[in-house]
């Protein structure tokens, strides 16, 4: 019995890691979206369409202090793209019934690529 | 509370001098030219010819009217201290202090000195900058109308009961900030050890410019929050109205706008009947 329960309790465990598609409904308010890794390949319209509609959306230039709630922005670029004001685009979707996830992306070429994420607890103010 | 309204029977030997001073009012104008004795004014023209057995209204004054008002909230407590020209906020901060890995342990100097550090940074970038003045119907905002109030913001270090608990994350020395945040509906705070410095976040290079960690995240803790009646937080998102105003402290400057109070100015004209309370200016 006691064998059983922990199989069972370790499929679970298993099963709330694994990447699930959006729009999969899992309890009112909340949507699941893929796992980290999968979001750095992502551009913004894979998001848009994987995530759902956008909460708020921003964009502002690179600088090398920003405000805390972006302030990880700036070591992930060399100095010149921060010198440069390199244009970065900020979007936040719903990540559970009690967190939100902000992606920031950068301009390649004709589209915006994943640079980095953040989830937060909704109603948090930086 | 205020005094009921004062009616006053005019005895022999009386002046309205002398009975505006036993009353605590400043000049005899104050009862003269009191509306509510428009009467009484026209049917003695001459003031320095009063009848005894008169009848004659005494406006409120400082003496007659109570001057200490303070009111507990959940987030904060506010008083207003009219003797002393003074509205005093106040938060209780309940502090948890964190260690990131690899970081020594937080010895009770070092909390003390980082509650310090905070206390010392939002005394300095937010009080004694408001200037507020009542007005209204009630007897305080009579006697008080010239007044110019000024408000001092203090947070006191507590270990139980306090308006917001504060989490704070020691990291190594000139690393990146964790981000800090305050969550308006949980009362939660979060800060690290590295918000004692100051960021540049405008890239000025000025030190007047500089915002303080400390002073932005206790801007959304008086009610700079897209939660709180006031209904406005961070500045420097595209969302917010004032994002072109990069000199605001709740946008990447260090700099206190009128609408910062907001929550306080709601809060303050709920204490007092039929006072309302008005920034006059911030410096």
């Amino acid at each position: 019995m006691m064998k059983r329960i922990f199989q069972i309790t370790v499929c679970l465990m298993v099963l709330a890691a694994m990447p699930v598609r959006a729009n999969q409904t899992l309890e009112a308010g909340e949507v699941m979206v893929p796992l980290d890794n999968s979001l750095q390949e992502l551009s913004f319209t894979q998001a848009e369409s994987e995530f759902g509609p956008v909460l708020e959306r921003d964009e502002f230039d690179l600088a090398a202090e920003l405000p805390e709630f972006r302030n990880e922005l700036p070591d992930l670029f060399d100095q010149s793209a921060i010198t440069s004001g390199t244009r970065i685009l900020e979007a936040t979707w719903s990540f559970s019934a009690t967190q939100n996830r902000t992606v920031w992306f950068r301009r390649a070429g004709d589209a915006w690529r994943y640079v980095h994420h953040k989830v937060w607890d909704k109603g948090e103010e930086f | 509370m205020a005094t009921p309204k004062a009616k006053y029977t005019i005895r022999k030997g009386d002046t309205l001098g002398g009975i505006a001073k036993k009353h605590g009012l400043k000049s005899w104008k104050d009862i003269f030219e009191a509306p509510e004795n428009k009467k009484f004014k026209k049917d003695n023209p001459d003031p320095n010819k009063i009848k005894p057995g008169d009848k004659i209204f005494v406006p409120p004054s400082a003496k007659t009217v109570t001057s200490n008002h303070k009111k507990d909230m959940p987030r904060m407590s506010i008083s207003v201290e009219a003797n002393k020209k003074l509205i005093f906020v106040q938060q209780k901060w309940e502090y948890t202090f964190v260690t990131k890995a690899g970081v020594s342990k937080w010895t009770s100097k070092e909390k003390k000195e980082f509650h310090n550090a905070a206390d010392k940074s939002i005394w300095k970038r937010w009080s004694g900058k408001y200037k507020i003045t009542c007005s209204g119907a009630s007897d305080f905002a009579r006697v008080y109308k010239d007044t110019v109030f000024d408000v001092s913001f203090d947070i006191k270090f507590v270990s139980s009961s306090g308006h917001w608990q504060v989490t704070v994350t020691k990291v190594p020395k000139g690393s990146r900030s964790p981000t800090s945040s305050v969550n308006w509906n949980a009362q939660t705070i979060k800060l690290d050890s590295e918000d004692t410095k100051l960021k540049d976040l405008r890239g000025t290079g000025k030190d007047k410019d500089k915002q303080s960690p400390f002073a932005h995240e206790f801007g959304h803790a008086v009610g700079n929050s897209k939660h709180s009646a006031a209904a406005h937080g961070d500045e420097y998102k595209a969302s917010s109205p004032f994002l072109a105003e990069k000199e605001s402290m709740m946008n990447i400057g260090n700099e206190l706008k009128k609408r910062h109070a907001d929550h306080i100015i709601l809060e303050l004209n709920k204490m007092i009947k039929d006072t309302v309370f008005t920034v006059k200016s911030v410096g």
